[in-house]
């Protein structure tokens, strides 16, 4: 049993533009509509993508964790804000209006969000970079031990951590996060000595979305590591599950994205639908060199095939497509 | 962009299926939505200004508030001279007539939310000893209803009255009645039916006791429980939902607090939150405004040189400074989030400030001349309890100051319960933190501060003592100078099985004193007592244990 003081570091802490004067802020949707228009003319227009998402990874970095007090919470407010509609319209729409932005963004561009915006996926896009480039001086074996080491070590920490920290009246329903967290984190040794686990162990996150939809729907306080990074919330399993993505990153590039983000999980049921998205010009492949299936930070790439649930439209099979046949964006 | 492919997603695929043909459909739907969202808005901010009067909205920073009063006098003077100038007058002469009329013995029970009109929530009653003992304990013996969740068990706090030299407990309940309980045994001396929960909490005038209903009702009850007057506040409808009250304040025989009605019809919906300021013997009422369209929350009351400006809190995050004369809006201040607590006013540093805790755990303290923030502190989560505020080295009502190693004449320490299991001491001069006392529950109450009297154990002076609840279904009482714990109980859990957060509010402890007679030399003793209407549905009364090695 202990507590954490939560760090103060964000710039602005009070609301930057306020709905007619209330401490309803419309600066982070701005900031999200600006960012998804800037992503996605990036997408349909840049010949080379790379520097324009960092360009906004980095925007919206430090927009979101360093600039706006409050910024997004979406995962539990959408129920408080249905309950609101027609009792209090001003907080309904103050817990609505990012849910519903996210959605729209889903359906016109599709996980765009995920790759171009998401502060978690950044932070865990800058460890896994650093990651790769320390995988490649070693050998084979030698990762693989460590990675089954580290996996294992990560469900150790966070288990610890959560008995040291946890609340002692409500243990359940406050550490749905860490124990979501922990659940989908414990598939990832199997992953390690079976890799075709790893296609079913990425239907965890339908079950995370369904399991927390759950939790909500009764009325449970839920929380998720995104939390930590776009609330500055240091609530105890946002934070620890937050440690948990973070140590993850290091042995599978994206691992909380691709098995355990129930925002992903929505952004996989309607990206397939979606307005915008990568496509090849001829499937299958003629080429098959695999360059883009490498490059790909979720796997959602086998042989130029595009799995749209998984695909978080960075981009990257694009630019690295050497023939520039293959991949394009399409509306 | 040679080499990327456009195509219209109109456009056909090898097999003659439109490629994203739900699309249409599901982006028919958001512009809907989009669409009601921004009229319903639209609608509501322009009903706003024409309701509204402007009434020198948001002054300029460098008026100090007894320019703003001059100002707003006359504005209000030039624009509508009957309405404004008898309200003016109906004011002053309350104000007049009633300021000198102030009692100790009014003033030492607990007659408010938070005891007095600044709402600091400490009392001047002192204790003899930290030994605590059970007096005695009430439950409702007929429950009309049954708990489910969210239950507003009891109204947010009790209060405790004189009358004829008896303590009277009074609180109201769920089940809709008030009941008025004798504090020195805890039994029922009567009961009083409204038509819906009662969740604010009521008010001691000089001779009545006026309580906020959520049946869209105000209710005047003289001493013995009998009705004296009622007004309706809202028409009930078929979709008119329960009146959300705020805990009125009392001062001068008058009385002001804040409603929020709410009618869910679809061609003609209100969502309006009025402050009020009303006389409490006669139910005159003296102004009215529109607020906000949120909840309002409060007022606290602070005096600026005779001039009474009443601060409010409303749910959309905004505090406002109003005028007591006419009701005008002096200054507003926008906080970064939702609130849901009670002003404080307090004097620190020789400044008036306004201290306000908002919802995701920010501690602001606000200039009450300017409507500026002068500092915040950051609790480790959500904060829906008021703050508590008193001076560790003055006792209250006494200019005498206590013994103190240091130079500084007094040091305020403010307290706030937070979500995230701790109340948080904090220094009101620097806003640092003093202290933080760990419970294993989230602290939903408002914590109430007493006097510990000088004992041989104790140090030379009287120490100051904040009794708060935490769910972990303990009533704790801890030091304020060193945060250290000093005396805890252990009550019953909640009624169901666990609580969502910000459903229910979940009432306060109170201090008063009964009078105790001895038979044999019949001399009047008093007797401080604290007591607790409880999450677990029943009242819990303490008192201190008889010191037999008193010197």
């Amino acid at each position: 049993m202990g507590t954490i003081d939560a760090p103060r570091i964000k710039l602005f802490e009070l609301p930057l533009i306020k709905l007619s004067g209330a401490a309803i802020d419309l600066a982070p949707m701005i900031m999200l509509i600006l960012l998804f228009i800037a992503s996605i003319l990036a997408m349909y227009y840049a010949r080379k993508i790379k520097p324009w998402r960092i360009l906004i990874q980095t925007l919206s970095l430090g927009m979101f964790v360093f600039a706006a007090h409050q910024t997004m919470c979406v995962l539990r407010t959408w129920i408080f804000g249905f309950q609101a509609v027609g009792i209090n319209d001003t907080i309904a729409f103050a817990l609505l209006h990012i849910a519903v932005i996210l959605i729209f963004m889903a359906l016109v561009g599709g996980a765009v969000f995920c790759g171009w915006i998401c502060p978690v996926g950044t932070i865990q896009d800058i460890i896994s970079f650093f990651t790769l480039k320390i995988k490649k001086q070693l050998s084979t074996k030698v990762i693989m031990g460590a990675d089954v080491t580290l996996s294992i070590l990560s469900i150790v920490v966070l288990c610890w951590l959560s008995l040291i920290y946890a609340p002692a009246d409500f243990f359940f329903s406050e550490n749905v996060s860490i124990l979501f967290t922990v659940a989908g984190l414990a598939g990832i040794p199997f992953i390690m000595i079976a890799p075709v686990l790893e296609k079913k162990l990425r239907f965890f996150r339908y079950i995370s979305l369904f399991g927390r939809t759950i939790i909500i729907l009764i009325g449970i306080h839920v929380t998720n590591p995104g939390c930590t990074v776009f609330e500055t919330e240091i609530d105890y399993s946002a934070s620890i599950s937050f440690l948990g993505v973070l140590m993850t990153a290091v042995i599978i590039n994206r691992a909380y994205c691709r098995y355990i983000c129930p925002f992903g999980a929505v952004f996989g049921f309607l990206a397939p639908k979606a307005l915008f998205r990568i496509q090849s010009d001829s499937l299958p492949c003629r080429i098959n060199c695999g360059k883009c299936a490498s490059k790909c930070p979720v796997g959602a790439l086998d042989k130029a095939h595009i799995e749209y649930s998984q695909c978080v439209f960075c981009g990257r099979c694009v630019d690295d497509c050497t023939h520039k046949v293959v991949m394009s964006v399409e509306k | 962009m040679k080499n990327r492919v456009l195509s219209s997603y109109l456009s056909k695929d090898k097999l003659g299926k439109r490629k994203c043909l739900p699309m249409n459909t599901l982006l028919l739907i958001y512009a809907m939505l989009t669409l009601t969202f921004s009229f319903s808005f639209s609608a509501g901010c322009i009903s706003e200004k024409n309701k509204i009067k402007p009434a020198i909205d948001l002054l300029l920073e460098n008026k100090t508030v007894e320019e703003v009063i001059v100002t707003n006098k006359k504005a209000a003077k030039d624009s509508t001279p009957n309405q404004s100038a008898k309200t003016i007058k109906i004011t002053e002469s309350y104000l007049s007539q009633k300021s000198e009329n102030k009692t100790d013995g009014f003033q030492s029970q607990w007659p408010m939310f938070r005891q007095n009109c600044q709402r600091t929530g400490e009392s001047p009653l002192t204790f003899r000893n930290m030994n605590l003992e059970l007096q005695w304990v009430f439950k409702p013996s007929e429950h009309t209803f049954s708990y489910r969740e969210g239950t507003n068990l009891w109204s947010e706090s009790a209060i405790a009255i004189d009358n004829n030299g008896r303590t009277e407990i009074i609180v109201g309940s769920y089940d809709h009645k008030i009941y008025c309980l004798n504090a020195s045994n805890g039994n029922r001396i009567w009961t009083f039916n409204s038509g819906d929960e009662i969740v604010a909490t009521p008010i001691a005038g000089d001779e009545n006791i006026v309580f906020l209903s959520s049946d869209r009702s105000i209710y005047g009850l003289n001493s013995s429980g009998k009705r004296q007057w009622i007004k309706q506040l809202q028409k009930w409808t078929h979709t008119s939902q329960p009146l959300v009250a705020s805990s009125p304040v009392v001062f001068d025989n008058l009385f002001s607090g804040g409603y929020y009605i709410n009618d869910t019809y679809f061609f003609d919906r209100r969502q309006e939150g009025y402050a009020f300021l009303r006389s409490s013997e006669t139910n005159e009422e003296i102004w009215t405004v529109l607020l906000r369209r949120s909840p309002i929350y409060g007022p606290a009351i602070g005096d600026f040189k005779g001039h009474k400006i009443l601060f409010f809190t409303t749910s959309d995050g905004i505090v406002c400074a109003i005028n007591g004369q006419n009701g005008q809006v002096i200054w507003k201040f926008t906080a970064d989030q939702q609130i849901r607590s009670t002003p404080v006013f307090s004097i620190i540093n020789d400044k008036p400030t306004v201290l306000i805790s908002a919802r995701w755990g920010m501690v602001w303290a606000i200039n009450g001349n300017t409507g500026k923030a002068l500092w915040s502190y950051r609790t480790g989560h959500m904060c829906d309890s008021s703050l508590a505020i008193a001076d560790i080295k003055t006792a209250p009502h006494q200019n005498k100051f206590l013994p103190d190693n240091s130079k500084s004449k007094s040091e305020k320490i403010i307290l706030s319960g937070s979500y995230d299991r701790c109340l948080h001491g904090i220094y009101a001069s620097s806003s640092k933190r003093a202290w933080k006392f760990e419970t294993k529950g989230v602290i939903l109450s408002s914590p109430a501060i007493a006097q510990l009297s000088p004992t041989a154990e104790q140090l030379n002076y009287s120490e100051k003592i904040a009794f708060f609840s935490s769910m972990d279904n303990y009533l704790y009482c801890v030091s304020l100078a060193s945060g250290r714990k000093l005396w805890s109980f252990k009550t019953g859990a909640l009624p169901w099985p666990f609580f969502k957060r910000g459903d229910a509010v979940f009432s306060s402890p109170l201090i008063c004193n009964i009078t105790t007679q001895k038979n044999k030399d019949s001399i009047q003793k008093k007797k401080t007592m604290v007591i607790f209407p409880c999450h677990d549905g029943k009242i819990y009364a303490f008192a201190s244990k008889h010191n037999k090695h008193k010197p």
